[in-house]
């Protein structure tokens, strides 16, 4: 999972020139921060896909997955496994 | 009396216990709103605002935002919206560009601009709240009037021109309060309706929005979502019954938004599409999940509001139109002889009526290429002006238009209108390449997306240090998706290079 965490925060980082580091942890929301708009979201979401051979669905969506940095990480890192 | 000026349409509004303004937790009633508008105005007049003087606007999509457009307005000002997420730089591009005497903003954009504005001379930045005014007397929401004529200067909106940085469209208060009157006819906008806004305020139709249901004393819900199920609880919660969108936000609804067929959506009744055109997918994506909803398209450009509007009967039969003339309003298609194009034959879209901006902030040269003499003048009246979209439309035999595409090169991505030149100015600045030129192609979720068809320089850095200086230096909306390297761009026998050749070529490439 950590490979995961790790994408996560260099593409939140690359989004966020200027960002300082340690901004952004584990527990930060991808909801309630401004870390990534809406637009970033959906990008993150592909680049995730793509990297980790992840199929990204309607569903992958759930609000409930963005909720911390690290429950996407694990959201990501189940579906991994699956397959 | 009809309003005539921006800031009379909050004193006919609504009552003063009832509603207008909710975000997240907090309501402001149209009394509170009121009363805030006047504190503010007095404020800016404390400050020494005469009449005419720019108010820049930098915040996030906000109740302070919505009191800020309408305080400036009451003080003789003339409010500048500027987009939350511009970088520094294009701030001060616009805060220069307009000469603003006060900024608008708050803490967290205050340090972000980090001394950028250091040389505007005698700017002065409001970054901490004006709160509602003491319990001094009976006068404390009356102001002095300081009414400035009906078609005086209201607000300037920046938005990218073909030759490089934005440009401010300057708009009357009869331009606003038109654009207000028509639209809330066009789609019957009443008292109890309550309005969803995630459109920017910087961005003409969002702030549309904001008038019609202040002139309306309906109720606007602000948000800025992140994830399509942020719409879509919100909707929910507030039993929402109008939705504006661009054709991003219809996107996340219908890709990224899986509370959307759980949702009970049954008190929207109308959602509209501007900025950009909507892809049938889409659009039949939206109509089996929202059954109910009339979809409302529309078209558009900021020098002249609105321009038509596909009623939404009509979406079965015509899904690729952009509508018809909006009320009030004459839209007629020019070949390049200047004659009437006949239904079925190309022509620039050209538009006569009230919403028909000002022009440009001072650039007089750009304002006579979009505003330009009548060519048929309705008998009986004085000749004036009409906007010269330079959009190719075709007309059916019906007098509905369909888009064709830009005479120029402009992007359309994400509901932004994008000049190439800024991006590729932005790109050359790396050091990276000898030559760029960026291009727009067709994309489902984004309308357009920006594709840069570059020539590297020697021993340059790889993309992705590049993408990593160009997010820094530009707007997210306005960093290209994708970087391609090519050995040499092709150009025209002018020697100028070909957009119309590289975008033919990789259009035709990925279908």
């Amino acid at each position: 999972m950590a490979d995961v965490r790790e994408a996560i925060f260099a593409f939140i980082a690359a989004r966020n020139p200027g960002l300082p580091s340690g901004a952004v942890t584990g527990d930060t929301s991808l909801v309630t921060s401004d870390a990534l708009d809406s637009i970033g979201i959906l990008d993150l979401m592909m680049h995730l896909g793509d990297r980790f051979g992840v199929e990204i669905d309607e569903d992958s969506f759930d609000l409930a997955n963005f909720a911390s940095v690290d429950t996407l990480a694990h959201f990501i890192d189940d579906r991994r496994s699956d397959v | 009396m009809a309003p005539t000026l921006l800031h009379h349409l909050l004193d006919g509004a609504g009552a003063d216990d009832c509603p207008a303004i909710v975000e997240e937790a907090e309501r402001l009633t149209y009394g509170g709103f009121r009363a805030r508008v006047a504190a503010l105005a007095r404020r800016l007049r404390d400050l020494g605002l005469a009449p005419g003087d720019r108010v820049a606007i930098l915040l996030p999509k906000s109740v302070r935002e919505c009191v800020a457009i309408f305080a400036v307005s009451a003080a003789g000002g003339v409010f500048v919206p500027i987009h939350p997420s511009l970088r520094p730089r294009q701030v001060h591009h616009i805060v220069a560009d307009s000469g603003a005497r006060v900024l608008l903003t708050d803490a967290a954009h205050a340090a972000g601009l980090e001394g950028a504005l250091d040389d505007c001379p005698g700017l002065r930045v409001l970054a901490e709240e004006v709160g509602p005014p003491e319990e001094t007397g009976e006068d404390a929401a009356a102001l002095p009037p300081g009414e400035p004529a009906p078609d005086g200067l209201a607000a300037i909106l920046y938005t990218s021109g073909s030759t490089g940085l934005p440009k401010g469209v300057m708009l009357s208060h009869a331009n606003l309060i038109a654009g207000t009157r028509i639209v809330r006819t066009y789609l019957g906008i009443g008292p109890g309706d309550r309005i969803l806004s995630v459109l920017p305020f910087s961005f003409d139709y969002g702030l549309n929005q904001l008038l019609t249901s202040v002139e309306q004393g309906a109720r606007i819900v602000l948000l800025t979502p992140r994830l399509g199920d942020d719409v879509v609880r919100a909707l929910e919660a507030h039993r929402i019954t109008v939705l504006a969108g661009v054709p991003t936000l219809w996107t996340l609804l219908t890709r990224a938004a899986p509370h959307l067929a759980k949702a009970d959506l049954s008190a929207l009744r109308t959602i509209t599409n501007s900025g950009g055109s909507l892809a049938l997918p889409t659009i039949e994506r939206l109509r089996a999940r929202l059954p109910h909803t009339a979809i409302v398209l529309m078209y558009g450009l900021t020098e002249a509001f609105r321009s038509t509007y596909l009623p939404p009967h009509e979406i079965d039969r015509r899904p690729d139109s952009i509508g018809r003339a909006i009320p009030e309003t004459d839209i007629f298609a020019l070949t390049p002889e200047g004659r009437r194009a006949r239904p079925g034959e190309p022509g620039i879209l050209h538009h006569r009526g009230p919403t028909v901006s000002m022009g440009y902030w001072k650039r007089p040269e750009d304002t006579a290429r979009v505003l330009v003499p009548d060519p048929f003048p309705p008998p009986g009246t004085e000749p004036g002006f009409v906007c010269r979209s330079g959009d190719l439309v075709m007309e059916d035999a019906d007098g509905f238009f369909r888009f064709i595409g830009r005479e120029d090169t402009m992007i359309k991505t994400q509901g932004f209108r994008v000049s190439p030149t800024e991006v590729e100015a932005a790109l050359m600045e790396t050091g990276a390449f000898r030559a760029a030129a960026v291009i727009g192609l067709p994309d489902p979720s984004l309308g357009q997306r920006i594709h840069a068809v570059t020539v590297p320089a020697e021993g340059a850095p790889g993309t992705a240090d590049v993408l990593q200086r160009l997010r820094t230096a530009l707007a997210p909306h306005l960093v290209p998706r994708t970087i391609e390297a090519v050995a040499a761009l092709p150009t025209t026998p002018n020697g100028k290079v070909d957009y119309k050749r590289l975008t033919a070529e990789r259009a035709a490439a990925e279908i």
